[in-house]
């Protein structure tokens, strides 16, 4: 395709090679979506990686005057561009990685060797407790490669011998990991690294990125977009224009062709696929350029265009501002509390509550360190608390803690009705750490439940689930399986033993309607004596039911 | 002479115990509308929570006038005694101002005023300090002495079942706060520096009583203890057995009348707990 690399990147040659990196990944991010261990719909790995890696090369200039600055711009980029728990630990790899590189002009075979086992040791630290059979062990395995002594002294060697020993370990990491054995998966964020890696080596040799992700038996990476509005509405921090999405079918498509078409008519584009279906996401002034250059691809489905002027309007009068300047209008206070919510339902709940801002986000809309530390800035607090509410919102919610200057404190809240219970603990009395501790000792107090659609059939915990099967997560682990939402939902409460006193509150999602959430509540009160049912509009994506059992 | 203990109705001092420590009580005014009751003598426990809540128009307070205290303290200070006047909180009723002007028109006497910061079963606890203070030969000024002690040892607890009465009568105070909450709130409350305040967010009733007896042993043994209710015979009679278990003398069980009524509403439920060493 091109002509390879020199032998000892300088940083024009060194951002290509990322930039081929980042290509490869956001060409397999649905196949990497899909390597889901649970059949639930928040399989956005492939996609927060890419996202993540966007923010990094988009920080990156073009005429970095080595490879020390431009690393250090993508590491920058990537910090406060990380999405989900995966983003946060590449952009952990590409700090290490920019630390090693920091006094670089150029960097040869060893250097990025040195290079890779320092990003590695960097992902390490930053993951409180290590598992190996994830990104990290295909990070370290990548490194270890790279650093051998056949791998030879070009960077190509050096790229070639790291993607290899990623690759390697990857197919591994089912053996490591026995969640992913039952599911039939490797690692989704090590497939990732390997993805990037393999973009890297294949523009350093100048062969063609001819990669492809294999995907799980039964898995479609049509089952893997999920690439919901939602989370596309509060993907970018730019708010003007129109957010123009569509899907384009056909045959023989070239997604890396139309990207580039998509991306010299509009800005934050994201688009992905395979040669029959491409999923485009961009935002632009005018709509009809990108709709036409979809339509000349193959047929149009799915097309969404949102006017985002008139939602930030919509948002800024929601929240009560007049004007730019209006968010200095919040006194200052000692103390806030700044939740994650996936839903206006939910942010709603959490403002009644006290919450001073919340950021928008949550199980399929991951959002960044910077979108955080935005929201506490809104909220004008001398101490924050923020609430991820989302096992793969928590690292970056640490990640916004420790980049920026204001004092946030993270209580690790995994669940909407976790996050609950701990601003239900905040006691004005209190200071800040004291508050945090209380908030945190709260959310002990209650069991998380979810319900969902699967979408793929899948083993969960020994049980075999369909495609299309409601089913129940108590904690994170498979509680029920069953034909409808509701029927889910009883056999979970079964499963969670809830009797006599408890209280059960159920957040209803967009796709159901309150006559259903009330026809739930009014069979589980009668089924379970002395129950406690509560139903409130959630209003959240993707989740029929988010439960809260005390 | 003798030292004479005066308290007003929204101490919600049982009668026979009035009589029995001689404990005499001013009462509030309840109105319905165009219709106004004198606390527990012109309308009932029973009746007033009909209209509470089976009628259209809600109820307002009024504190007791100068005249009505004055009604009150003028035939006690012409036998000869001297009085000791215990109230609810300054900060929630004007009572205890109507009881200092009322004093201030009967130059000479004595006439010793405690605001005790408290409502109900707390104010009955100090009342019934001085009345016991009294009854042992204390003169105004120890016997006043005594329920300030009292008061400042006891602290009140309490849960509604609705924050609504309280927030439409304006006596909200620190838990404001919670009434725009979109979740349900059980919340115990508390009174603090004479008004009410959060103590614990709670999601459902059975958790509040629930919490509420856990908090109330946290502290135990106590000097004494006063339960306040106006909810089920059944939820009472299971606090005041776990409550029995936490001092040596008798719990006193406190119904809430029409003039603390009006303000937290039927299914309120609380204790006042008197610490030992004051």
């Amino acid at each position: 395709m091109s002509h390879p690399l020199p032998a000892t990147l300088d940083a024009a040659a060194f951002r290509e090679a990322v930039l081929a990196g980042a290509a490869c990944l956001e060409a397999n991010a649905d196949a990497i979506n899909a390597l889901n261990v649970f059949p639930v719909p928040d399989g956005d790995t492939g996609l927060n990686m890419t996202l993540t890696l966007r923010a990094a090369t988009d920080a990156t200039p073009p005429n970095a005057a080595s490879v020390g600055e431009a690393s250090a711009a993508l590491a920058r980029g990537a910090l406060l561009g990380a999405r989900g728990n995966s983003g946060v630990i590449f952009s952990q790899f590409l700090k290490g990685l920019a630390a090693a590189l920091a006094e670089r002009s150029e960097a040869d075979g060893p250097a990025l060797a040195a290079a890779f086992n320092a990003a590695a040791e960097a992902g390490y630290q930053a993951v409180g407790n290590p598992v190996e059979g994830t990104m990290l062990t295909v990070m370290r395995a990548a490194g270890d490669a790279a650093l051998a002594p056949d791998a030879g002294d070009g960077a190509a060697d050096a790229l070639t011998a790291a993607y290899a020993g990623a690759d390697l370990a990857l197919a591994r990491t089912p053996e490591q990991l026995p969640v992913l054995k039952e599911a039939g998966v490797v690692d989704a964020g090590g497939q990732g690294v390997v993805a990037f890696l393999a973009g890297m080596a294949a523009r350093a040799a100048g062969e063609a990125p001819d990669f492809r992700v294999a995907l799980p038996e039964g898995a479609a990476a049509s089952s893997g977009v999920n690439v919901s509005r939602e989370f596309m509405e509060h993907t970018e921090e730019e708010m003007y224009g129109y957010c123009t999405q569509f899907v384009v079918q056909g045959e023989g498509l070239d997604p890396d062709a139309l990207r580039e078409r998509v991306m010299a008519v509009a800005a934050s584009t994201v688009v992905i696929g395979d040669d029959r279906v491409v999923r485009v996401h961009a935002h632009a002034e005018d709509p009809g350029p990108l709709l036409s250059l979809g339509a000349a691809a193959g047929a149009l489905s799915r097309v969404d265009i949102v006017n985002m002027d008139a939602q930030h309007q919509d948002f800024m009068a929601r929240h009560g501002y007049e004007g730019a300047a209006a968010p200095s209008l919040r006194e200052r206070a000692p103390f806030a509390v700044v939740p994650v919510a996936p839903s206006d339902g939910l942010a709603r709940i959490f403002r009644s509550l006290g919450a001073a801002a919340v950021v928008s986000g949550g199980q399929t809309m991951n959002p960044t360190a910077a979108a955080i530390i935005a929201a506490v800035e809104e909220a004008n607090a001398d101490r924050a608390v923020v609430l991820p509410n989302n096992k793969n919102v928590i690292l970056a919610a640490e990640q916004a803690a420790g980049l920026s200057d204001l004092s946030i404190a993270v209580v690790p809240s995994a669940t909407i009705p976790q996050g609950v219970a701990a601003m239900l603990a905040v006691n004005p009395d209190l200071d800040a750490e004291g508050n945090a501790a209380a908030m945190a000792a709260a959310m002990g107090s209650v069991r998380s439940g979810e319900v969902t659609t699967a979408v793929r059939s899948a083993v969960v915990d020994g049980a075999a689930v369909a495609e299309g099967q409601a089913i129940a997560l108590l904690d994170g682990a498979l509680a029920a399986a069953a034909a409808t939402p509701n029927a889910a939902l009883a056999a979970m409460l079964e499963a969670a033993g809830a009797g006599g006193g408890a209280l059960v509150t159920l957040y209803y999602g967009a796709g159901l309607a309150e006559s259903d959430a009330r026809q739930a509540a009014a069979e589980l009160s009668a089924g379970i004596p002395g129950i406690e049912v509560e139903i409130y509009d959630g209003g959240q994506p993707h989740y029929h039911y988010l439960v809260s059992i005390e | 002479m003798a030292v004479k203990v005066v308290t007003d109705s929204t101490s919600d001092i049982p009668s026979e115990l009035a009589a029995e420590l001689g404990v005499a009580v001013v009462p509030a005014t309840v109105i319905f509308g165009e219709e106004s009751f004198k606390d527990g003598v012109e309308i009932s426990r029973e009746e007033f929570y009909r209209r509470l809540t089976t009628g259209k128009t809600t109820p307002t307070t009024t504190q007791p006038s100068v005249g009505d205290f004055l009604e009150v303290y003028k035939p006690l200070i012409e036998e000869g005694h001297e009085i000791v006047s215990v109230h609810v909180s300054g900060k929630l009723s004007g009572t205890v101002n109507s009881a200092r002007l009322a004093a201030a028109e009967l130059p000479g006497a004595a006439v010793e005023i405690v605001d005790t910061e408290l409502a109900s079963a707390g104010t009955t606890l100090a009342a019934k300090a001085a009345a016991e203070a009294a009854r042992d030969g204390a003169d105004a000024a120890s016997a006043a002495q005594e329920a300030r002690a009292a008061a400042a040892n006891t602290e009140v607890k309490f849960t509604l079942d609705t924050l609504e009465y309280l927030r439409r009568g304006g006596r909200i105070g620190g838990a404001q706060a919670l009434v725009g909450s979109i979740l349900s709130m059980k919340p115990v409350l508390k009174l603090e520096n004479g008004e009410v305040h959060t103590h614990e967010k709670v999601r459902s009733r059975g958790k509040a009583v629930a919490r509420m007896k856990e908090i109330a042993s946290e502290g135990a043994p106590y000097e004494e203890i006063a339960m306040m209710h106006s909810s089920s015979e059944e939820e009472a009679a299971a606090m005041a057995a776990h409550l029995a278990q936490l001092t040596d003398k008798v719990v006193l069980t406190v119904r809430i009348g029409a003039s603390i009524g009006a303000h937290t509403g039927p299914g309120a439920l609380g204790f006042a707990l008197r610490r030992k060493g004051g």
